[in-house]
């Protein structure tokens, strides 16, 4: 039972990571129709934002703020420049471009900042602290947790109760509509990027120092799993996409765990082909209407 | 008299084809126009010109000293200018009340008074829409959609109301409802209505006027009951 439950605590915890990852992905797919395989390159940039400014400044948290406002602004340079233009595109040339962005910035992370594996340090311990008898959750994966929902709250906030909120998700699902109702659609895409852009850094800042490791690929795996969490919740669904995430987590935690380490990408996707299988659209995002 | 739109030589089409050819009209105030023709005449491709959704290749279209051709489709809401696209542009994933939110946004936060009320008169004149606030678009009949979409235009307070086959797929005494109310509207708010509309008779019969299309050119313009009563042109254009 305790091992049980650590490995639950421990899967949520990291499961909050892929949530956000998958939080990215979603964003952005609702409003371009565009998966962003950059994503995880983008959030490690911005990660080695963070370690330049916190190095400079001494401060940790200056360089946690500055990771998610070059996510934000990152975000708001590739829609501008690489994806601006993708509504027009065939769905598989966004999928190259998403591709051919991620190599970019892999290679342009190595060039200027080294390809080397570097410490990363966490906003606060790693230790697990145990409950009874039973080791649950270190303040990290407290504080991961906590991040992870807040942003959640606060864009589910955003997108339900405010007039930008309700602009963007009109400019995601009818464009042209939108527009006649006095919507600068491309403007609200922008911004829906660059919030991917937070929530993608977020992330990187999150799950880094828990073992990670900073160095340009950082983010592939985390990514691959962000992305299995978005396609099990549902790519049309925000909340969806959390849960997603979470379950991804948990189940494989739980495989790591009880089956071996090695199983962990068999797993996710296991995982991934049963969702799929049993409900394509994924678990949250609406079956769509067939005509008949 | 000024005139509320005037449309001089306009021309249009997609992807360098040619749909308009150099169309000329204008529209008085607090006037119905009907736009006639049979399917692939270019009415919806006039209208999606007039709202700035497809930029014209020549021409010009002025409302007061604005020729709009210069204005972003964004910014024409402002003006006055609110246009229900066919398939009536209901944003099924949002709320009725969502979707009459975003008729007002244009106003931004100062507003936001203004936008309330006129909610609530959108509200006080579609009474079903008031029951079904909460409701998402998918889940109206075609009816409520189309009292929707007319709704949320009006929560613009607009001055032109560019409508795109308003009573396609609807019952007949929903058409109706809406042809009175149409005309309700330009008597008592001096609305300008540009109507296009497959159901020739319901159109010319609420209609001060009327304009008929055929292949992107004006073929025939004049007093809507002038039209009703020319059988050969009716027969040759109108099908009826």
């Amino acid at each position: 039972m305790n091992r049980f439950l650590f490995l639950t605590f421990n899967g949520l915890s990291f499961g909050a990571v892929y949530a956000a990852v998958a939080l990215s992905l979603v964003i952005i797919w609702r409003a371009t129709r565009v998966l962003n395989f950059a994503q995880g390159a983008m959030a490690i940039a911005c990660a080695y934002v963070a370690i330049a400014v916190s190095t400079a400044t001494g401060s940790y948290w200056l360089g946690f703020g500055a990771a998610l406002v070059a996510g934000f602004v990152l975000g708001i340079i590739v829609e501008r420049t690489v994806f601006r233009s993708a509504d027009r595109m065939p769905t598989l040339n966004t999928v190259v471009v998403g591709v051919g962005l991620l190599i970019l910035i892999e290679a342009a992370v190595g060039i200027f900042a080294g390809a080397a594996n570097r410490d990363f340090p966490a906003a606060f311990s790693t230790a697990t602290i145990a409950v009874g008898d039973v080791p649950l959750l270190s303040p990290q994966n407290i504080f991961t947790l906590g991040s992870v929902l807040v942003v959640m709250l606060a864009l589910g906030a955003l997108f339900t109760w405010t007039p930008t909120g309700l602009r963007m998700r009109a400019a995601a699902l009818a464009p042209e509509v939108a527009r006649l109702l006095g919507v600068k659609v491309g403007r609200m895409l922008t911004l829906g990027w660059a919030l991917a852009g937070v929530v993608g850094a977020l992330a990187a800042m999150l799950v880094i120092p828990t073992g990670l490791g900073l160095f340009p690929q950082a983010m592939e795996g985390v990514f691959v799993l962000g992305f299995t969490g978005a396609i099990v919740g549902g790519l049309e669904s925000p909340l969806g996409a959390v849960v997603g995430g979470l379950v991804t987590g948990v189940v494989l935690s739980y495989a790591s765990g009880y089956l071996g380490s090695d199983l962990t990408l068999v797993a996710a996707l296991v995982l991934l082909l049963g969702v799929l299988l049993v409900r394509p659209t994924g678990l949250f995002s609406p079956v769509p209407e067939r005509r008949v | 008299m000024t005139p509320a739109l005037e449309v001089v030589d306009l021309h249009s089409g997609y992807h360098g084809v040619p749909v308009l050819h150099g169309i000329d009209f204008r529209l008085e105030p607090a006037t119905i126009t009907a736009v006639l023709g049979a399917n692939g005449a270019g009415k919806t491709t006039l209208l999606r010109t007039l709202s700035g959704l497809l930029p014209p290749t020549k021409g010009s279209v002025h409302a007061g000293a604005t020729n709009l051709v210069t204005v972003p489709v964004e910014d024409r809401v402002a003006l006055g200018i609110a246009h229900v696209p066919e398939g009536r542009g209901v944003i099924t994933d949002l709320t009725v009340q969502e979707n009459l939110r975003l008729g007002g946004l244009w106003r931004g936060t100062r507003g936001q008074a203004q936008t309330d009320e006129a909610i609530d008169e959108v509200y006080a004149l579609f009474e079903p829409l008031s029951r079904l606030r909460a409701r998402h678009g998918h889940q109206l009949s075609g009816g409520e959609r189309q009292m929707l979409a007319i709704g949320r235009a009006l929560v613009a307070r607009p001055t032109m109301l560019m409508l795109d086959e308003p009573s396609l797929g609807l019952a007949p005494s929903v058409t109706a409802r809406i042809m009175a109310l149409l005309r309700d509207l330009r008597d008592r708010t001096g609305l300008t209505v540009l109507l296009v509309e497959q159901n020739v008779r319901s159109a010319l019969q609420i209609a001060d006027h009327g304009i008929v299309l055929s292949l992107g050119r004006v073929v025939a313009a004049g007093p809507a009951v002038e039209l009703l009563d020319d059988h050969q042109l009716r027969h040759a254009y109108l099908g009826f």
